[in-house]
């Protein structure tokens, strides 16, 4: 990564960022903290308007809303994954060479939007009203009479549990020319009307009623019957209904326009990232000054276009204290693992990035654990179709190559192991046909000998675990630190090498246990010795050896933690023998054939996915925990390039 | 009690291997709670949260290939079990760790699992250290399952 610095005229600033766009490969940094300095204060300024911004914002929140507005009213099959679509630059710009015109049309579409959503709005309130309205049917007074000459009516209603000859009694009690009466009835309330003489004193009978949870029916909209309201809102809800379908097919009516909109809004949205990135810059009359992270790859390129801008240019090296912006750079093989580590958090700009190294151990991991050839030919196949069919980018592109590297280990590993679909060909000819085949495994099958895998297992882990150990040392050695790197490090391969001869090479050679046994003890005192190394007293010297040969279990739990090559590999083949036992138990022959490719596909797409799901997991954990804990530094944040940063289509210069 | 012999020893062993179904019924429902929870939030993430709802599931699949290696070992599918009363013995222990283990490794994994269902709901981008804290728990299962398998190998079948 190199810092550039660049001083250019005004006039020449509005051609260089968009050129700088078009490029993608500069990060620009925000320059506002320069301007507290005070020389450069009293004669620069923040350069960038931000109500354009906002104004661009607001438009492209416009385009938005009316894509939606179609999308949501057309019936269209949702894609698998959603790909920005390619279309060439001068079909691109002919298309936003007609901004106001398809601006106008975004106008449209936004009030018929929002004429359909008024509509909406207005048939919910009617569907409520005549819920309302329902119980009152029977009722046959119009509903904004409240009161006669000498009496007044209170439509209102009471819950169900209320003891209705209780109310009466009590109203009765209090004025004898009551009538109350039950207009209806459902699951919760009962629905009454009480017509009372007035009176000469004011009283109010509603207060007096709530004691038996009397509530006032809203009805003060309405005029005429509940049946006549009832009969009203049904037919303008249907009117409307009818009104809305209109408007709905218009909006559907603009599906062909969709990608105009999209590019419109790619178009807005760009604009308003290079207004946005202006107020990263500062300026003074003429001039402006703007300051950025370049990859070294890619310097020349920038180096030429600041060159044609006119434009005073200085690459450096980042200074003490920067922290330039993280981009991992990676072999072709080990590009697509790159998800990994992102997923993880990006090394500091320092550290080491590990991509390269474990992107190997990561697939042939993955094959161990998924271990069955016609899996992971079915997970080659499935990648590589979705890769050709749907162009996809950044992360999703990634786990998908990946996966297909993976795929091609799990079927090395499938063949190593005798697993195709667990025992499908041997069910199949037994079952089927009754014959009785045998498929020889390349070099073991572990169902047959599981401590035998153990022990391999064990064995990768120690590989695995030893290049970390050895990035570590690299990393200190580097930093100067020799003495730390042979003393952290060394004593614990003579350990692990010493202990793992001691205890299992006895079968290899009975004339190595003694050796191994002198090298474990001789690894451990230094550990003993050296462990305290920084520490200033006596005490801190004595139990900072102890601790660090304490660390032997943290190291018998990373190499154990490798047992799950075995017990995810195992798991793989017994799934998949189940499904086929499954199959096979429902009869020989033909009705054997059919009962075996059904019970066959759903039981292998769910065996799949479920042991996918697990290598994926699993080989990710030996990358993270065990492998990455032992050297890694993370903390990076990533480059973050000002490029074209479309939603919808993908733009190709060359067309 | 003629009814202890060899073969009923190995079934029941083979039987208490499968219970460890019982944590990962549990620790997926757990995490699947989560996920609804989260989901109402944000129906996104349905793909991403059921796949931490998926991790509390392995605890039931070793105690599945438990099982089946111990019906393999035994000659159960052949129909012709016979084995001595030590034999069943030994394949009866064998049954027990990766039976008891997945229990309660179910479990807390699945409660695991929950937790990063919910960091994914406030911060989708931090999935994979939610998926990485829950596949921490797993780690005992699979011990459990490699002391089970250790012992049904070395039994002398």
């Amino acid at each position: 990564m190199k810092k550039v610095s660049v001083i250019g005229l005004d006039t020449a600033k509005e051609q260089l960022i968009n050129r700088l766009l078009h490029l993608g490969c500069v990060q620009i940094n925000d320059q506002a903290g320069k301007l507290q300095d005070e020389k450069i204060g009293s004669i620069a300024e923040r350069d960038g308007s931000d109500d354009l911004a906002v104004e661009l914002d607001a438009e492209s929140n416009r385009v938005a809303i009316a894509i939606k507005a179609i999308e949501d009213n057309t019936e269209m099959k949702a894609p698998l994954f959603n790909t920005r679509k390619e279309i060439g630059l001068t079909d691109f710009n002919s298309i936003v060479g007609r901004r106001k015109e398809i601006t106008a049309k975004v106008d449209r579409i936004i009030e018929q939007n929002d004429k359909l959503h008024k509509m909406q709005e207005k048939i919910n309130k009617g569907n409520t009203d005549l819920s309302m309205l329902e119980p009152w049917q029977p009722y046959d007074v119009p509903l904004e009479v409240l009161h006669t000459k000498c009496t007044d009516i209170d439509l209102g209603f009471v819950p169900a549990t209320c003891d209705l000859a209780e109310l009466e009694a009590a109203v009765l009690e209090d004025n004898e020319y009551t009538d109350i009466k039950v207009v209806g009835r459902d699951t919760e309330m009962i629905y009454l009307a009480i017509i009372s003489t007035k009176r000469d004193v004011e009283f109010n009978i509603i207060s007096f009623l709530k004691q038996w949870g009397f509530t006032l029916m809203p009805f003060g909209e309405f005029h005429g019957t509940a049946k006549e309201n009832k009969e009203r809102i049904q037919k303008e809800i249907a009117e409307m209904e009818v009104e809305a379908g209109k408007i709905r097919e218009e909006l559907a009516s603009h599906a062909d326009e969709l990608f105009e909109l999209k590019c419109l809004k790619d178009e807005i949205d760009m604009e308003a990232d290079r207004e946005k990135i202006k107020s990263s810059l500062i300026k003074t009359k003429r001039a402006f000054y703007m300051e950025g992270w370049v990859p070294e790859p890619v310097q020349e390129n920038v180096a030429k276009v600041l060159a044609d801008e006119g434009c005073v240019y200085e690459f450096s090296d980042p200074e003490e204290g920067e922290e330039p912006p993280v981009l991992l750079e990676t072999s072709k093989f080990a590009f697509p693992f790159q998800a990994i580590t992102e997923m993880y958090a990006l090394p500091t700009y320092e550290g080491f990035d590990p991509t390269n190294i474990f992107s190997l151990f990561y697939a042939f991991f993955f094959g161990i654990m998924l271990s069955d050839a016609g899996y992971g030919a079915v997970l080659t196949i499935a990648c590589w179709i979705i890769l050709k069919k749907y162009p996809l980018e950044g992360t999703m592109q990634k786990m998908f190559k990946m996966f297909f590297t993976c795929g091609l280990f799990t079927i090395f590993w499938g063949v190593m192991f005798g697993g195709y679909f667990g025992d499908l060909f041997q069910v199949w000819a037994s079952t089927v046909f009754g014959k009785t085949i045998e498929i020889k495994p390349l070099w073991f099958n572990p169902m047959d000998d599981p401590t035998k895998l153990l022990i391999f297992s064990l064995l990768f882990g120690c590989v695995h675990l030893f290049v970390g150990m050895g990035i570590d040392m690299y990393m200190k050695i580097k930093r100067g630190e020799v003495a730390d790197a042979i003393l952290d490090e060394v004593p614990w391969f003579m350990v692990i090498i010493g202990a793992g001869c001691w205890l299992g090479g006895g079968a290899i050679s009975p004339a190595i246990v003694k050796p191994a046994m002198y090298l474990t003890i001789a690894g451990l005192v230094i550990l003993l010795l050296t462990g305290g190394r920084h520490s200033k007293s006596i005490f801190g010297k004595i139990t900072g050896g102890l601790s660090s040969v304490y660390g032997i279990t943290g190291w018998i739990s990373d190499i154990l933690s490798y047992a799950r090559l075995l017990a995810l590999g195992l798991a793989t083949g017994v799934i998949a023998s189940v499904v086929n036992l499954l199959g096979s138990m429902i009869g020989t022959g033909f009705k054997g054939a059919v009962a075996l490719i059904i019970i066959g596909i759903f039981g292998h797409v769910f065996s799949m996915a479920i042991n996918v799901l697990g290598a994926f997991v699993h080989s990710s954990r030996l990358q993270y925990v065990e492998f990455f804990g032992k050297f890694y530094e993370d903390g990076g944040e990533p480059f973050k390039p000002f490029l074209r940063d479309t939603k919808y289509v993908k733009i190709d210069d060359h067309k | 009690m003629e009814w202890i012999n060899g073969n009923s020893l190995a079934l029941i062993g083979a039987a208490i291997a499968s219970l460890a179904g019982v944590g990962s019924g549990l620790g997926v429902g757990i995490a699947g709670q989560a996920a609804a929870g989260v989901l109402a939030e944000d129906p996104k993430l349905f793909g991403r949260t059921l796949l931490l709802q998926a991790l509390p599931g392995t605890q039931g699949i070793y105690g599945l290939l438990m099982t089946f290696l111990i019906f393999v070992r035994v000659g159960f599918f052949g129909g012709n079990m016979d084995l001595t009363l030590t034999q069943g013995y030994w394949v009866l222990a064998s049954g027990i760790p990766v039976g008891l283990i997945g229990v309660w490794s179910g479990i807390g994994q699945g409660k695991a699992a929950a937790a990063g269902i919910m960091l994914t709901g406030k911060r989708p981008d931090q999935m994979a250290k939610g998926i990485i804290y829950a596949a921490m728990v797993e780690t005992y299962a699979i011990f459990g399952l490699l002391i089970s398998i250790l012992i049904l190998f070395n039994a002398g079948l």
